[in-house]
């Protein structure tokens, strides 16, 4: 895995080979531009600590990119375009006690792409916690796939929205989406509670296993490192 | 340990759900309640477990004789009460070994090592014989029905409850599964032979395997009729419906 600490506001990963890569933003506001080449895989891990990013890639024919995603207090807006065949597994978790209105685009211009969009999110103050998804399939895009999930766990009384938007412009696609906004589920704590665990040990948990839904085991570790040291619970 | 339920009135949203129910369990004994859907048998497990949503309107609840309506669920937990779930939850993000780990070390005042925390789940995997690679995925998330009972027992064997509650253990299990767990069960009774267990079933199917010396059948909320193995027996040929004044040939 290549480590790379980013220090300028515009950064530019072109992907020429397979290649995972971990990104540690170190800029207020980063425009990280990833391109991915035909027939190249990418992994992108990044991490975003209080630090505003904006990710534009470009997936051409063939190829394939995976992000994970884990930010602190912080936004991460996101456009993408899928090309034919390409297929993109994007998961973003997002912890805020400020507010947060983090846009995502997935355009989708290819036949046969395939798109997966996981939005993990966890409002820890009163604050405004907003995740738009646009995922717009195009005429051109036959055979393709979309699947937005996000989730949104109040932690308190925040202002939390998720507004996922499917605009399908060809009959032979599959799309589906799901939202979830609210606190954590009286099911779950009680069941956790039924094996010895107090509350307080269980939010810490359920909100950890949240914000690591559906990213790689390879970071589980390192996330968990910076959940633990950047979230006071 | 010894179990007590006293004169228990349960009420959900003004709604009576147990009425007058009474039964005592003790120490090393098998009991089962039987009773067609809907009688409150899952309820009853809640109720022991302490869930805030049932109200206790009369009646106590005792283990080794003393009353436990004060104490949180977790608390309960602790106290070695282990309920086994008809329907687990499962949970995204967190594997099997991580919160079956968090739990131990809550009830464990001697924490013990991850090396021998890792060799005893790894054994009580064995015994189940569960693939260990389910070990480390999240917990239940794409496991089939008969799985997560069997990480249902998995847990049990890690916590070492003294009083277990079955609840509908049999749903979801094939045969050959059903006589895995019921065997390992089976096994941790023979090793510690103060745990009681309370089976709650629909079927007399998990009391072949899990042999119970009392049998209750349940209706309306109430404990209608108490017997031996044979009431079970009485129950799968002539159903919940009959009086059982009926003699068997």
């Amino acid at each position: 895995m290549n480590k790379i600490y980013i220090d300028t506001n515009h950064y530019e990963l072109v992907i020429k080979e397979d290649t995972t890569y971990y990104l540690i933003n170190n800029v207020d506001n980063l425009d990280l531009e990833i391109k991915v080449l035909e027939n190249k895989k990418g992994i992108v891990y990044l991490e975003a600590i209080k630090k505003k990013v904006i990710i534009k890639s470009n997936v051409e024919d063939n190829g394939s990119l995976l992000v994970n995603s884990l930010g602190i207090d912080t936004s991460i807006a996101s456009d993408i375009t899928l090309n034919n065949n390409s297929t993109l597994r994007f998961a973003s978790s997002i912890a805020s006690n400020v507010d947060t209105i983090n846009k995502i685009t997935i355009n989708q211009v290819g036949e046969n792409s395939k798109a997966e969009y996981l939005a993990n999110g966890v409002n820890l103050g009163g604050n405004k916690f907003h995740f738009l998804i646009d995922g717009i399939i195009n005429k051109e895009s036959r055979g393709s796939f979309l699947e937005e999930d996000s989730n949104i766990i109040n932690l308190k009384d925040g202002d939390s929205k998720i507004i996922p938007n499917m605009i399908i412009n060809n009959e032979d696609v599959s799309a589906n989406h799901s939202a979830y906004i609210g606190k954590i589920k009286n099911e779950d704590i009680y069941y956790l509670e039924s094996r010895g665990l107090p509350k307080k040990d269980i939010e810490k948990i359920l909100l950890k296993a949240s914000l690591l839904k559906g990213i790689g085991n390879e970071v589980k570790e390192q996330f968990t490192s910076i959940i633990n040291h950047e979230i006071k619970f | 340990m010894n179990i007590e339920l006293k004169d228990l009135e349960i009420k959900v949203e003004d709604k009576v759900i147990l009425d007058d129910f009474n039964l005592k369990i003790n120490k090393g004994e098998i009991h089962a309640i039987m009773g067609p859907n809907g009688v409150g048998k899952s309820t009853l497990s809640k109720v022991i477990m302490g869930y805030p949503d049932y109200q206790v309107t009369k009646g106590d609840i005792l283990a080794e004789g003393n009353s436990i309506l004060n104490l949180k669920i977790d608390e309960r937990s602790r106290l070695g009460i282990f309920l086994v779930y008809q329907n687990p939850i499962s949970i995204d993000g967190v594997t099997m070994r991580e919160i079956i780990k968090a739990s131990v070390d809550s009830k464990d005042t001697e924490k013990k090592t991850l090396y021998e925390f890792v060799k005893e789940i790894e054994n009580s995997a064995e015994k189940l014989e569960m693939d260990k690679k389910n070990l480390h995925r999240d917990f239940n998330v794409g496991f089939s029905g008969g799985e997560r009972k069997k990480n249902e027992i998995l847990w049990a064997l890690m916590l070492k409850p003294k009083f277990i509650i079955l609840d509908e253990l049999d749903s979801g299990l094939d045969v050959d599964s059903l006589k895995i767990v019921t065997d390992t069960l089976n096994q941790y009774l023979k090793e510690n032979p103060d745990t009681s267990i309370l089976i709650i079933t629909h079927y007399t199917r998990i009391l072949d395997y899990i042999k119970p010396g009392f049998v209750h059948m349940v209706k309306n909320g109430k404990i209608i009729k108490s017997g031996d193995f044979s009431l079970a027996k009485l129950i799968e040929k002539f159903g919940y419906n009959q009086s059982f004044d009926i003699k068997e040939d």
